[in-house]
């Protein structure tokens, strides 16, 4: 047999998926928007990029939300004590005694504190595609009617 | 060359991937150079406990010189810090306590490199992560050879390594996917580098073939090898493969090969061997009809060389950019990015076998270029010689 170029395969392979995903969205998934290929095709492609590239990029949201704790995820239990003498008995009880009784739920709420970071930050990268997108077409726009207007005066 | 070799554990009894990495280079080097292995007296990584002698012996053509942990890993403090690293809000002082924390603390190996660092013309250090790299470089910059087995984990993201990353004299990587991402957290230019992957022996023919139905493997298989855990994507797998079979019926086992640290469901069309000896891993790559690759981090996968070793198809995780990197250079497997995309390749894979087993020999012919050892070790040797890593020494 020839050889196999894997990026005609894969590239027919995603054009089948990418079929089957807008089938289901928009059969079953009440999406009359992606009847239009067009559009299913464009959005795909634009969170797909947010979940392929969202764990390398600097992230404009997260950055302007930084330093604002009620906006911040803060999974790790940093066991401290205000007292100033029996402090670091209350410390040292907590971490010996009361942690590892509740180990079990600390562990389960640990794996979903790191799953929603992670959909936090596809979510923050998709909104940021999206922003620079609707920035773009602003351009654009803005471009396009300052054009007609200089065409509109040019002609006068 | 006098070279040494920082890794945090060595010996036969140890196993890890860049620990064997490690191992095999220093082995070569060792045929043509003054090699003394620099290491922790511990074999296990997540206690740090010491387990060999302190002091020099060898092994086999190596010299190795092995320094006490001062202590163990609190698994505990060790937990949290990963938490902290993972929300990505560690400070300066946290991240310099993920790497002590991290360890093996070996203060005697620091001891040694500020001593005796000088003596030495190259010293490699294996994995950027661990104590005896990240402190141990900034002592011996002018020489310092970084094999960083980066993977694009959170630990990647610690603003520390920006600046860290411009101390090593040179790199040497295992993939051009890997050279990238650390090129990506360095601040200003990346020192000179070299990618050399790992390298295999052809496989030879063997004499007796373990009986792969005593082991519950029946019919047609696709093969997993490796640890079975969620941090290396098998829940994903597993998810997909019963998709797979609940959309096309059990046309194929998925059979696991390696210990295992997370539920396997108890499924008709998934068997999990556990850990498996050399004879039941060659027999199931000889026989299988493609292996799966589902881990999210790698720095270079072993297990998908091997595979295209015996001639294998790959199906990876295509959102891990190495494993797609890899197989896109060789031809040499499809990936998948969602569970339609998978049950969409495995099914390509299935009802193509002749398709199938073109892109298995494409694998092995890239093996044959790239991953055999003689190239490997001249990639690096002449590296290691190249006057850019010479000019700066006195």
């Amino acid at each position: 047999m020839d050889h196999v170029d894997v990026s005609r395969v894969m590239a027919d392979i995603r054009m089948r998926a990418s079929a089957e995903l807008r089938e289901r969205a928009f059969d079953r998934g009440n999406t009359p928007e992606f009847s239009d290929a067009k559009v299913f095709d464009i959005v795909e492609q634009m969170l797909r990029s947010a979940v392929d590239d969202g764990e390398r990029k600097v992230l404009l949201l997260p950055e302007i939300i930084a330093g604002d704790k009620d906006l911040t995820l803060e999974p790790s239990a940093r066991l401290t004590s205000h007292r100033p003498l029996v402090g670091p008995l209350i410390v040292f009880v907590k971490r010996r005694l009361l942690q590892p009784l509740t180990q079990w739920l600390y562990e389960y709420s640990m794996d979903n504190f790191r799953r929603q970071a992670q959909i936090n930050r596809i979510m923050f990268a998709a909104l940021q595609a999206l922003a620079i997108e609707t920035a773009r077409l602003r351009i654009e726009l803005d471009a396009a009617k300052g054009g007609t207007g200089r065409r509109g005066s040019g002609a006068a | 060359m006098k070279l040494a070799c920082v890794v945090q554990r060595y010996g036969h009894e140890v196993v890890g991937g860049s620990e064997s990495h490690c191992r095999s280079i220093a082995e070569r080097l060792a045929a043509h150079h003054d090699v003394t292995v620099l290491t922790s007296c511990a074999t296990d990584y997540l206690s740090w406990k010491n387990t060999y002698a302190p002091g020099a012996t060898t092994v086999g053509p190596v010299r190795v010189v092995r320094f006490p942990v001062e202590r163990t890993r609190n698994t505990h403090d060790f937990a949290e810090l990963n938490n902290i690293v993972a929300s990505g809000r560690a400070t300066p002082e946290d991240e310099d306590a993920w790497f002590r924390e991290n360890g093996p603390l070996v203060p005697g190996l620091l001891e040694h490199l500020k001593a005796h660092g000088r003596e030495y013309d190259r010293v490699l250090f294996w994995t950027y992560r661990y104590f005896p790299s990240y402190f141990g470089v900034p002592l011996v910059r002018d020489r310092a050879i970084l094999v960083p087995t980066a993977e694009a984990d959170p630990v990647i993201w610690l603003r520390s390594l920006s600046q860290f990353f411009t101390l090593p004299r040179g790199y040497v990587f295992l993939t051009p996917e890997e050279a990238e991402l650390v090129r990506g957290r360095t601040d200003g230019a990346l020192p000179p580098s070299c990618i050399i992957g790992t390298g295999l022996d052809p496989v030879e023919p063997r004499a007796k073939r373990s009986d792969l139905t005593a082991a519950g493997v029946r019919g047609p298989f696709v093969l997993y090898l490796g640890r079975v855990d969620p941090n290396k994507g098998c829940e994903t797998l597993l998810r997909y493969f019963q998709e797979f079979v609940d959309r096309e019926g059990a046309r194929v086992q998925l059979v696991l090969a390696g210990p295992v640290f997370m539920p396997v469901p108890s499924h008709p069309s998934i068997l999990s061997l556990g850990f498996v000896d050399e004879d039941t891993r060659a027999a199931l790559l000889d026989s299988a009809l493609a292996l799966m690759v589902p881990s999210p981090f790698e720095s270079l996968c072993i297990a998908l060389l091997e595979g295209w070793n015996h001639g294998l198809p790959a199906l990876v995780n295509g959102r891990c950019r190495v494993l797609k990197g890899q197989v896109l250079r060789a031809d040499g497997g499809l990936f998948y990015g969602n569970a339609t995309e998978f049950i969409t390749g495995l099914r390509e894979l299935l009802d193509k076998p002749e398709m199938a087993r073109q892109i298995g020999r494409q694998g092995l012919d890239y093996v044959e270029h790239q991953y055999r050892w003689p190239t490997v070790m001249q990639t690096l040797e002449t590296f290691l010689q190249s006057p850019a890593l010479s000019a700066v020494q006195g």
